[in-house]
């Protein structure tokens, strides 16, 4: 993990940051139905 | 759906896991864990379509109980709101609470916690929960999620907040 940084603008605080910039890392889907298998 | 979902460019086809309750019933439940290739993310939109280009999209009575992503990115309070915004996309969420969670006296629920973490100034390193829209029989919610993707002044998504991870010092 990175740098922390803060903003403070227009009532909009970010208040953290995380690091790698990846993204959606990973999912679980829940279903039901054949065309599982 | 395992097939589709290991095709994404962007899915560690290694990384799937998938289990099936057991018995020889057609709609049975299960479930599919999937992760991210190295450095890149998981373009929902891009799945939803590879979902709806299949029988899914057509006619099943099969359908998605919820879909659990996991995401990195700045988590930002707008007015009363928390904002998601995942890392290296243009996606955000709105993140909120379980509407029928009922943590133990004493105890709060995860979007409580993620919250005050904020609060004390805790920087979050990801993000765990459940997405909007994607609960219910696969063509109405591939119908549903198209319309909301295609939707002229989108608004961000809801994500039910399950866990979140915080960076350690």
């Amino acid at each position: 993990m990175q740098t922390q940084t803060w903003f403070f603008a227009l009532g909009i605080t970010l208040v953290a940051v995380a690091g790698s910039q990846a993204g959606v890392i990973k999912g679980v889907m829940s279903v039901t139905g054949a065309e599982m298998s | 759906m395992r097939d589709t979902i290991a095709r994404q460019s962007d899915v560690d086809k290694n990384s799937i896991k998938y289990d099936v309750a057991p018995g020889t019933e057609r709609y049975r439940h299960g479930t599919i864990a999937f992760a991210a290739t190295k450095g890149k993310s998981i373009d929902l939109e891009k799945l939803q379509k590879s979902l709806k280009a299949t029988r899914l999209g057509k006619g099943t009575r099969s359908g998605v109980n919820y879909l659990e992503i996991t995401a990195e990115g700045d988590v930002a309070v707008v007015k009363k709101d928390m904002i998601l915004k995942v890392s290296g996309t243009n996606q955000e969420y709105k993140l909120v609470d379980d509407p029928k969670a009922k943590p133990k006296e004493g105890t709060n629920t995860p979007y409580q916690r993620l919250r005050a973490a904020l609060d004390k100034g805790v920087t979050i390193a990801n993000v765990t929960g459940r997405v909007q829209a994607w609960n219910g029989v696969w063509p109405k919610v591939l119908r549903e999620l198209e319309k909301e993707n295609e939707a002229k002044e989108p608004t961000p998504r809801l994500l039910v907040v399950t866990e979140f991870e915080t960076v350690s010092k």
